[in-house]
């Protein structure tokens, strides 16, 4: 039994000019143990599914389960439960921590919430997280302003692992941070991992963090997945035309001063073409992907692409 | 002298040095991570100097000269109305003097007598108690309701929100002031009702700027990391939203207090104060008649209105200033 | 070729601090230097310094020369002259750097006037001309539009039309594509470069990304702590980084290493971060080094030159690099 199951989510967002499909019919597992990645622009929706698995928005359709429990609809207590076995670590290091709060307090209220009653307890979980993130005890005596960005995502995910939890959500977790903290903060994620048996759901738009950190890649475009493989299937045969354009797109020492792969600006998810979403920007567009939208369907396996010019097996 | 290789984007150090000053660069899969451990936050944390938020704030209060001479002018009125008391025991509205001294005209009516023949100092340091306990209590008392409302309306919005805003609505579109007019006669005038009454009137401002508030740190990733670790609605509003909300709060009720006090004596000068307490405006009310031949009855309570109120809105001034994130970076 | 900026010793001082130290690089007609470093090298202070728009607290020394004229010793009312004319800059983040109340064809339109005494006819002709040198489609109608109806991509291309208008010598680009997607990302340094060649500018490019150096740039400048710390080209340097720092900043990029993933081992991470070397004397970057010695702590390495346009500011480069013995000239 899959860790977590997603079956046909949509999250719809009514906005002024009209309805915002960011999730639109999105379906996955994913194992125990696993880390997969979610890749695409703005637009796509991954964080926006992200918020949706943690409930933090509610979903249009679909359903969500989660450790065989369906937790698309639950309410109140049960809730709650359900998110101790969930996390999520945010983008922004200056934002995802209360400037009010010491870190001890932003540390210790979760354990508080979820029924640790014992302050000695609660402070002994609390020191040996802050060791294993990397910090030092003194940090818990601070406020958010006194450390730099990476620190402060450390911080983040000590918050999301206080709790023990199965699944940990990372939504561009390094995307913040300057490159040469962005290694530190990836081997940390993956020493937790190890260290406490995690999954992950790791939402990036930086490709080659993807491809360094995920077993499984799913690719998103407005609102849609539209290849999904593992990790090194993805990188030597990539199927989808916008998978290509996307790694085409990396800046790359050995194409020097080419141009770029794609043209057009992103359409929004409010404006969604007809058919297949990619057509207006793809170069293998025909009269079929203007009128029908293609399924995801398996081309090789564990490898399946959302396209009427993909070979299929 | 050591070398070091470099492959095309590798690295490959000296070994011992690195693996005894870092620990080892391959992770070893075992409980600790040792080169995990982020040697700057040690010199990060030990060189920080340990701000509260809000120490940085008050040393920028107390440097702005305006600001500390508020403080201390609200200071000297404070103490006035501490010790009145103790100056002048008995009922100040009691008729000890002769009518219509002027102000050092006899020893022991240093700010003269009205035409009652009683103390207009004793009345000045006894209306001080007045004013600042109406002041103090009816904004203490709006800011409670006003904050609650607002919390509630912006943190839950949806058909809450839509609610609450009705009823701010109607208590703005009604003139405030009459409604307290109002509000006080009916209930007949006496401190307590006065005080209820300038809450009633107040708090529509401060569920506004609360709600306003509300609505945009609700979007906050640390909110939202709140919400998904499980937090309550109840904890989420006053532990993690309220703290952060405070600024624009502190600077508000400053001025409020100001209002409160000006209404009061409004009410007082118009008869419907309390009529069992000596109050600045009663005071003004009463030197009305006289106001061409002993002009000193109404300026002096007049005089002491004036700087009670200059001083909070110095104050006030003071802790927008402080409190006003944008202007940090010019100071510096 | 000959050089159109030259900046020797800049440095940028606020209060206590000095963000930008010593910095001295050039540019030549017609290339694209590349500035690299991370948030606290001082890479966005140097092209504010560039442009004299440092904030009213910061105080610049050293030289900064512009086709021959020195820009620290103008006068705002001559600097203004130059801004827009000779020199002209692009942000990061477009939509704070646009006028949210203003259509983009008059921001154009106002871009023009500074500069150029033309009737307004042939100004707003201009604009539409520079909205289609940007490669917005349909410049006509998009000229009435606001910056909020406008994509991040579009925005930006409105911002370099801007900038380009009055056809600057220098464009000077500070982290132009960080706000915008991968693929509107490739689209817009393709323009930048377009341009470059079509207009006969020179690039200044300032970026984290070392991708995008190394696709399109001729020369590049690594920052640390305010001060340069290596210089070299593009293939040099990816080839064979010298300062440690550049060297950890290559190893710790999961780009650069194909088929390497976290189950086969940690990415090289540079401990610390910028502020470890607050207070210290010595190298800056000392406290995070991986071959640092203690007679580092005691002094700042100089810049060596280790073959023309090749300089390292390190007191203990690599003496052996890929098969071959690698030394300072004049050593």
């Amino acid at each position: 039994m899959s860790l977590l199951s997603v079956s046909d989510l949509s999250t719809h967002y009514a906005a002024p000019g009209g309805v915002l499909r960011a999730v639109d019919g999105v379906s996955f597992e994913l194992e125990a143990g696993e880390t997969l990645g979610l890749v695409g622009e703005s637009g796509c929706g991954k964080s926006s599914l992200g918020k949706t698995l943690l409930r933090l928005v509610q979903p249009t359709s679909g359903t969500i389960q989660f450790r065989g429990e369906d937790v698309t609809a639950i309410e109140g207590k049960r809730l709650r439960e359900a998110r101790r076995h969930i996390q999520m670590i945010f983008q922004d290091p200056f934002a995802s921590l209360n400037p009010r709060h010491k870190i001890r307090q932003i540390l210790s209220d979760p354990l508080k919430v979820h029924g640790i009653r014992d302050a000695g307890e609660r402070d002994r979980l609390v020191g040996d997280m802050i060791d294993r993130v990397g910090l030092p005890r003194e940090s818990l005596e601070r406020y958010p302003h006194e450390f730099s960005g990476g620190q402060r995502q450390r911080i983040g995910i000590a918050r999301a692992l206080i709790l023990n939890p199965d699944l940990v959500v990372c939504d561009e977790p390094v995307s913040a941070l300057d490159l040469s903290i962005q290694a530190q903060i990836l081997n940390l994620l993956a020493g937790m991992k190890a260290e406490f048996g995690l999954s992950y759901i790791f939402i990036s738009h930086d490709l080659s963090v993807i491809r360094y950190f995920a077993d499984r890649v799913l690719v998103m475009y407005l609102g849609r997945i539209v290849e999904s493989a593992d990790n090194a299937s993805l990188w030597t045969a990539p199927k989808h035309p916008y998978t290509h354009a996307l790694m085409n797109a990396v800046p790359d020492p050995t194409r020097r001063r080419q141009a770029a792969p794609l043209t057009g600006d992103l359409p929004s998810a409010q404006d969604i073409p007809k058919g297949c979403r990619f057509h207006p920007r793809c170069p293998l567009a025909t009269d079929i992907c203007r009128s029908v939208e293609p399924r995801l369907e398996s081309s090789a396996p564990g490898h399946a692409v959302a396209c009427h010019h993909a070979p299929v097996n | 002298m050591s070398s070091t290789e470099i492959g095309s984007f590798g690295v490959e150090v000296e070994r011992a040095e690195t693996e005894a000053r870092l620990g080892p660069s391959r992770p070893q899969p075992e409980p600790k991570w040792s080169n995990l451990h982020a040697p700057d936050a040690r010199l990060a944390c030990a060189d920080a100097v340990v701000v509260r938020p809000g120490a940085r704030e008050l040393r920028l209060f107390v440097a702005n000269p305006n600001a500390l001479a508020g403080l201390l002018i609200l200071a000297a009125v404070i103490v006035a109305a501490l010790v009145a008391p103790v100056l002048f025991p008995g009922d100040p509205l009691a008729m000890t003097g002769q009518p219509l001294q002027w102000p050092g005209q006899s020893a022991g009516y240093p700010l003269g007598t009205d035409q009652l023949g009683r103390n207009v100092l004793a009345g000045i340091f006894h209306g001080a108690r007045v004013s600042l306990v109406v002041g103090l209590v009816a904004t203490a008392l709006g800011l409670a309701i006003g904050v609650l409302v607002g919390a509630i309306a912006g943190y839950f919005g949806g058909w809450i929100d839509t609610l609450l805003v009705r009823v701010i609505e109607i208590f703005q579109t009604l003139p405030s002031f009459v409604l307290l007019v109002v509000l006080v006669f009916i209930a007949q005038p006496s401190a307590p009702t006065i005080t209820l009454g300038i809450a009633i009137i107040s708090w529509p401002q401060v569920a506004r700027l609360t709600r306003a508030e509300f609505r945009a740190i609700r979007e906050k990733d640390y909110v939202m990391a709140a919400r998904s670790l499980g937090f309550g609605s109840a904890r989420i509003i006053f532990g993690e939203i309220l703290p952060n909300a405070l600024p624009p709060l502190i600077v508000t009720s400053s001025v409020m207090v100001a209002t409160a006090i000006l209404m009061e004596s409004a009410l007082s000068f118009m008869g419907l104060g309390d009529p069992n307490v000596v109050s600045w405006g009663s005071m003004i009310g009463a030197g009305r008649e006289v106001i061409r031949s002993a002009w000193y009855l109404t300026a002096l309570p007049g005089l002491a209105i004036v700087l009670i109120v200059l001083s909070l809105n110095l104050i006030g001034d003071g802790l927008n200033d402080a409190l006003n994130p944008r202007f940090a970076e010019d100071r510096r | 070729m000959s050089r159109l900026l030259v900046v020797e010793g800049l440095s940028v001082r606020i209060g206590a601090a000095e963000p930008v130290k010593a910095l001295s690089f050039s540019v030549g007609a017609g290339e694209t230097v590349a500035i690299v470093g991370e948030s606290g090298s001082g890479k966005s202070l140097t092209a504010l310094a560039l442009m004299a728009l440092l904030p009213r607290h910061a105080q610049a020394k050293g030289s900064i020369r512009l086709g021959g004229r020195e820009l620290l010793s103008l006068e705002e009312r001559a600097m203004r002259e130059v801004r827009g004319r000779e020199v002209a800059m692009i942000f990061q983040e477009p939509m704070t750097s646009l006028n949210p109340v203003v259509s983009v064809g008059r921001q154009i339109v106002e871009a023009l006037q500074t500069h150029e005494h033309l009737s307004r006819r042939a100004v707003r002709a201009r604009a539409i001309e520079l909205l289609d040198l940007v490669r917005i489609p349909d410049p006509r109608r998009r000229a009435a539009d606001f910056p909020h109806q406008l994509s991040g991509g579009m925005r930006q291309r409105v911002m370099i039309a801007m900038a380009v208008a009055c056809r600057p010598k220098l464009l000077i680009a500070d982290e132009p594509t960080t706000a915008l997607d991968v693929t509107i990302q490739a689209q817009v340094l393709d323009l930048l470069d377009t341009l470059r060649r079509e207009l006969g500018m020179s690039l200044l490019l300032i970026t984290h990304d070392l991708g995008v150096v190394a696709q399109w740039a001729d020369k590049v400048v690594v920052m640390y702590a305010g001060r340069k710390v290596e210089q070299a080209l593009p293939d040099a340097l990816f080839g064979a980084p010298l300062h440690p720092y550049t060297r950890g900043l290559l190893s710790a990029s999961p780009r650069l290493k194909a088929g390497y993933t976290y189950r086969d081992g940690p990415l090289n991470e540079i401990p610390g971060s910028i502020v470890s070397a607050k207070g210290e004397k010595g190298c800056p970057f000392r406290p995070r080094c991986a071959v640092a010695r203690p007679s580092c702590a005691g002094f700042e390495p100089e810049l060596l030159p280790f073959a023309p346009d090749r300089l390292v500011a390190c007191a203990f480069p690599p003496t052996f690099v890929g098969g071959e013995i690698v030394a300072p000239l004049g050593l």
